[in-house]
């Protein structure tokens, strides 16, 4: 209880599969949710109603939760990691990414994995399609753009292509 | 009745037998006889009785038709008759009227004719009188005019006589000025001589500057000429090097374009092929390239 404590947005692990700002906001909604349904629990219990009234808690929540190592019991505790989560939403780096064709989730969770064990580890990615990019990533963070396409790279390849044309022609 | 009938024996009356006589003789095939010999008969004098029909009614047809046609060719007659009395009798009013207003017409025309001919005879006589009148006054007119053409004919004789006195002194003194004339016309005809002698001279002189001028001229056109043979040949030069250059820029830009459709067709065939899983190592390698500046970035 004591960890938990001092524990703030900036202490948090995200768990893989939290890959965007939305999977964040999910957190928060999970956490209230629950958070409600244990305070409508204890009202009730006080009320000296039987029926049974444990909140489910869902995958990635608790797996949140489990990564953390928090307890979710306390209404203070409640509370104030709603505030944190709240928190983080706020501050959360963001990457946007745009891709080629369309990610899927396992691939989305490789390379945000990636992106929290080299670049930061609560970045978040916000996820952009471009089929004109033909393959690889137009990646944009707060202040810099990389485009790493092979449109990009192509591009800067006409030279050579050019010199072998004119190798041609001199042919 | 029952009287009769108390009375009633086996004897048969003279009616009954006649009666029983005749049923005998009467049976069914003699009334059939009977009735086939009725039959006959009547047919026969129905036929006689139509035939004296049938003539009878043609005749009383026929004329009926005769009476018919005699009655309408008269009632046609009387009434063609009368047409042509109703219409004789309307052309006549109407010829009696159209001789009465062609009268009337004529009654007019010859009165308006009658009016016209006093009144052009009025006329024709005040002309005559005016005409008289005019003739007078010519004829008086052309007396004074005379008279005084005669007086002015006369005096006009007299001017000529003093003019042509007139003439006569000034031929005289005319041919005196001719001599002036000829004396002086002597003296201008040497000075313009002298002076033409003079103009003739500096016009030779001008004439030998416009030879030198056109000398120069000429020899200014043939350098301009080959000047400008020069520049043709400078400027010939120049196209035929503009054109190389023009030719090697197309050729350049068509190897751009065509490194460009390379490069699209390129982009195409290879779009289709790599899904994000197979564009995964090739996402992280080249953010793992980038990493640094990533980094750096995230950190401002």
């Amino acid at each position: 209880m004591n960890e938990q404590k001092i524990k703030t947005y900036t202490d948090f692990v995200l768990p893989p599969s939290v890959v965007t700002r939305r999977d964040v906001s999910h957190l928060i909604r999970d956490a209230e949710w629950v958070d409600n349904e244990m305070t409508t629990a204890q009202v009730r219990a006080k009320a000296g109603s039987n029926t049974p009234t444990e909140a489910a808690i869902s995958g990635t929540f608790a797996e949140f939760l489990e990564q953390n190592k928090l307890t979710f019991d306390g209404s203070n505790e409640r509370s104030a990691l709603i505030k944190q989560l709240q928190l983080l939403k706020e501050k959360v780096p963001v990457i946007h990414m745009t891709f080629a064709v369309k990610a899927d989730a396992e691939s989305l969770q490789k390379l945000v994995a990636w992106v929290r064990e080299s670049i930061h580890p609560q970045a978040v990615i916000e996820v952009g399609l471009q089929p004109a990019l033909v393959a690889g990533v137009y990646l944009r963070t707060p202040n810099k753009v990389h485009d790493l396409s092979v449109r990009a790279l192509l591009a800067g390849r006409h030279e050579p292509l050019v010199k072998e044309l004119e190798a041609l022609r001199g042919n | 009745m029952g009287l009769f009938q108390s009375k009633h024996s086996d004897k048969k009356s003279p009616a009954q037998e006649a009666a029983d006589v005749v049923a005998e003789v009467f049976d069914d095939q003699y009334r059939e006889e009977l009735r086939a010999s009725g039959r006959d008969y009547l047919k026969k004098v129905m036929d006689e009785n139509a035939e004296a029909i049938k003539k009878d009614l043609d005749a009383t047809v026929a004329e009926v038709g005769s009476e018919l046609k005699s009655y309408m060719t008269k009632r046609l007659d009387a009434t063609i008759d009368d047409l042509n009395t109703e219409i004789n009798r309307q052309l006549n009013e109407r010829l009696v009227e159209y001789d009465r207003v062609t009268k009337d017409a004529q009654d007019q025309a010859v009165q308006s004719l009658n009016r016209n001919a006093v009144a052009l005879h009025e006329k024709y006589q005040q002309l005559g009188q005016t005409l008289q009148q005019t003739i007078a006054s010519q004829e008086a007119m052309m007396i004074g005019v005379f008279e005084e053409n005669k007086a002015r004919m006369a005096q006009t004789q007299e001017a000529q006589d003093e003019a042509l006195d007139v003439l006569e002194h000034n031929i005289q003194s005319s041919q005196e000025r001719s001599e002036q004339l000829g004396a002086t016309l002597q003296k201008s005809v040497a000075d313009q001589e002298q002076l033409l002698a003079k103009i003739f001279e500096e016009n030779m002189e001008r004439v030998n500057a416009t030879k030198d001028a056109q000398t120069k001229a000429l020899d200014s056109l043939t350098r301009s000429a080959q000047a400008l043979e020069e520049q043709h040949q400078q400027m010939s030069e120049k196209l035929a090097k503009t054109v190389a250059d023009q030719e090697t820029m197309l050729v350049n830009v068509f190897e751009e374009n065509m490194a460009q459709i390379i490069e699209h067709y390129l982009l195409g065939a290879l779009g289709d092929q790599f899904d994000m899983k197979a564009q995964l190592p090739l996402i992280i390698g080249q953010m793992e390239e980038n990493k640094q500046t990533i980094v750096d970035d995230m950190k401002l």
